[in-house]
């Protein structure tokens, strides 16, 4: 049996490289089989097992209703308050997810990552694939309602809006990667990073208008909001569903260049540091 | 043809250990105002050489072994040439693919059926879709679960488990394959298919493989070339019989005579002491051979007076801890100062490799008197004729010379 002879070398600072697309060619088998891994292990043995997918941010959504809508009487500017907390709650989740996903990267999946060779950074690209698949499954449980709404309701300004939804949720994969892959690496040297960094994804959910919109902060902080590259996704995706009020077009921009430098930073820091750090798991 | 597999030149790996093994922000930060006020930093940094300037070349279609106490950094060297973590200075050059199995059934999941894991686990070791569809049924029927196949690794007993395990690591067919220790899994009937594996895949495809191993009969049945690797150097590497022997005789204390003149350090307790213990071969020399009769000479010292009459039991175990001869002399007189025990085993009775003497005594009334443990340990090397690396691999216990014919007759 001839074999094509590859050659190789192992040195003190080798990778894999930082180029992605190289890399999921060359590992699509694996990487569809940590995902279905990913998938399928997910809510196992649970009693309504994968409705819980669609339950959750029904649960959420709901507690946020309550709270923002009826309580608090958040002004949603003409958007059904439920769809609002609905949209909210399943794109937060999303973003949170893969930013998760990707930060423990190298501390759940340490078993695997001390006995075989692959390139680390498959493990955030599976996690943002299944939480993708995952998402895409709200959307829907999501667009049914919408739908229903739009058709009773003449205020919609346009089905072209959609075409800038994949644009959005392109950037939530994104940034929640870049930054997720970021912390990967710090968190294995400063483990007390770990809980700061929980506190502060806490946190980014009341800094980014997602419980309410943008309009009813005050316009003199709203400036601070913009340096904040998840606030013009989530106030454009409202845009796009909704068709209420104006895409934020500088804004959106920035936020795009922003979190196209932060993934590139995430994927060259994660690539350069995944051998190095295995040693400090 | 000596084309190399892989050739490693200059390898180390150091370690910080102590204080700064594990980063904190803490720790960094008053490293970092120390350094600005210029005080000496309060932390001690250690560092820990796991491997030193490792030289070595391995050929294309060997099968070779690294040996070494524990700690001795073998399993830091499987990791770097399975590229896992990477080596602080040193350079590796390799030709072909290479898998490693560090551990059988990594990535294994639970809640996944046996289907899934094998292709989960395939991709791990570096199979695609294409190879893992042609060997699967071989994989099943290695492992002998075809009914099991679809249902979840959960429910699978532990030997079901490591078995599917295995025989995915079996069917993987890079042209390097590290194995670190995973022989020391499943059943005796199992792990003999296993080794048998392995020499097909040297033998028969020219693959490199590099094995981690502690059982010395494994690695002098399969491997011609031996490295021993000590504290992180590589101190000793050439030819299996004659490293393997070696690395016995140091690492294990290997001496034919042992004699005790200290009682407080000679195995025993207050009623009986060892005082010597030898074991020789009719053939006086370096090697006790498994061909010759092995006699074994004990003298043992009595302390303090013992009211009944005692036997002692003599017991032998293999390296692998099975129990190949236990068994009880005749009752003797405890009043007397002194015993000498002869033990004179035939020869041909078991096959080269690592064996432990046991001596106990005990009472006319059955209770113990002294755990004598482990008093002896020594090797029994193949007769230099039957040392040929050919030999198919055996699992039995035993080497008696008998008669086993086989009659060929045309038609």
């Amino acid at each position: 049996m001839i074999r094509v002879q590859r050659n190789w070398t192992i040195t003190p600072t080798g990778n894999s490289g930082s180029d992605l697309s190289k890399i999921i060619i060359q590992y699509k088998d694996l990487l569809n089989a940590l995902v279905r891994r990913e998938l399928t292990a997910g809510y196992q043995q649970t009693l309504i097992g994968t409705a819980w997918l669609l339950f959750q941010p029904l649960l959420s959504a709901l507690l946020y209703f309550f709270v923002f809508s009826r309580i608090v009487k958040v002004n949603t500017n003409g958007i059904p308050p439920f769809l609002f907390y609905m949209l909210g709650s399943i794109c937060w989740s999303f973003f949170s997810d893969i930013f998760s996903g990707s930060m423990y990267a190298f501390i759940h999946q340490a078993h695997i990552l001390q006995k075989v060779y692959f390139p680390r950074v498959l493990i955030p690209i599976a996690q943002s694939i299944n939480h993708t698949i995952r998402f895409g499954l709200q959307l829907v449980f999501f667009l049914v309602p919408l739908f229903f709404w739009i058709s009773t309701e003449a205020g919609h300004s346009g089905t072209l809006l959609l075409l800038l939804v994949p644009v959005c949720l392109l950037q939530i994969i994104l940034l929640a990667m870049g930054t997720g892959m970021l912390v990967s690496i710090w968190m294995l040297r400063y483990r007390d990073l770990e809980f700061l960094v929980q506190f502060i994804l806490r946190l980014a959910m009341f800094a980014t208008p997602i419980l309410y919109p943008l309009s009813i902060v005050p316009e003199h902080i709203q400036y601070y909001f913009w340096l904040n590259p998840l606030s013009a996704v989530f106030e454009t995706l409202r845009v796009c569903f909704f068709g209420k009020g104006s895409i934020p077009i500088w804004p959106l921009i920035i936020s795009f260049v922003i979190t196209i430098l932060i993934f590139m930073a995430g994927v060259r820091v994660f690539t350069h540091a995944e051998k190095k750090i295995i040693d400090f798991i | 043809m000596c084309a190399y597999a892989i050739k490693a030149s200059g390898i180390s790996k150091s370690y910080f250990l102590g204080a700064q093994k594990t980063y904190s922000l803490k720790r960094d930060l008053q490293s970092f105002i120390n350094g600005i006020f210029n005080k000496e930093p309060r932390t001690t940094v250690h560092e820990f050489w796991a491997l030193r300037d490792i030289d070595f070349t391995i050929e294309q279609g060997e099968v070779v072994a690294f040996v070494g106490n524990n700690g001795a950094g073998k399993s830091t060297l499987l990791k770097i040439l399975s590229n896992v973590i990477a080596p602080t200075t040193g350079i590796i050059e390799g030709k072909g693919s290479i898998a490693s199995l560090l551990e059988v059934g990594t990535g294994f999941h639970p809640e996944l059926t046996g289907r899934e894991n094998v292709y989960l686990n395939g991709h791990l070791l570096g199979m695609n879709k294409r190879e893992i569809d042609m060997q699967f049924d071989a994989i099943i029927d290695f492992a002998g679960i075809d009914d099991f196949i679809d249902t979840p690794v959960k429910k699978y007993s532990s030997g079901m488990y490591v078995r599917l395990a295995f025989a995915i690591a079996a069917h993987v067919e890079p042209d390097i394959l590290i194995v670190d220790e995973v022989l020391a899994v499943g059943d005796t009937a199992f792990q003999q298919k296993c080794m048998e594996k392995i020499k097909k895949i040297s033998s028969q495809s020219g693959r490199t493989v590099i094995l981690v191993s502690h059982n010395m009969t494994v690695v002098e049945q399969l491997c011609k070339t031996v490295f021993w690797l000590e504290k992180g150097r590589l101190i000793e590497a050439g030819k299996a019989n004659d490293v393997i022997t070696k690395y016995l005789s140091v690492s294990h204390d290997i001496v034919t005579k042992k004699t005790f003149l200290n009682h407080h350090e000679a195995p025993g307790n207050d009623y009986l002491r060892l005082s010597s213990i030898e074991v020789e071969t009719a053939e006086k020399g370096e090697k006790l051979f498994s061909n010759l009769p092995l006699a074994i000479h004990c003298s043992l010292k009595r302390i303090s007076v013992i009211q009944q009459e005692l036997r002692f039991r003599f017991i032998l175990l293999d390296a692998k801890w099975n129990c190949l001869i236990d068994k009880y002399a005749d009752l003797v007189n405890a009043s007397a100062p002194n015993y000498d025990i002869d033990i004179e085993l035939p020869g041909n009775l078991f096959h080269a490799g690592f064996y432990y003497i046991y001596l106990t005594a005990i009472a006319s009334d059955g209770t113990f008197i002294t755990d004598f443990g482990r008093v002896m340990e020594y090797y029994l090397s193949e007769p230099e004729s039957a040392a040929n690396i050919d030999s198919p691999v055996t699992w039995g216990l035993m080497n008696p010379v008998f008669s086993f014919h086989v009659k060929v007759s045309p038609q």
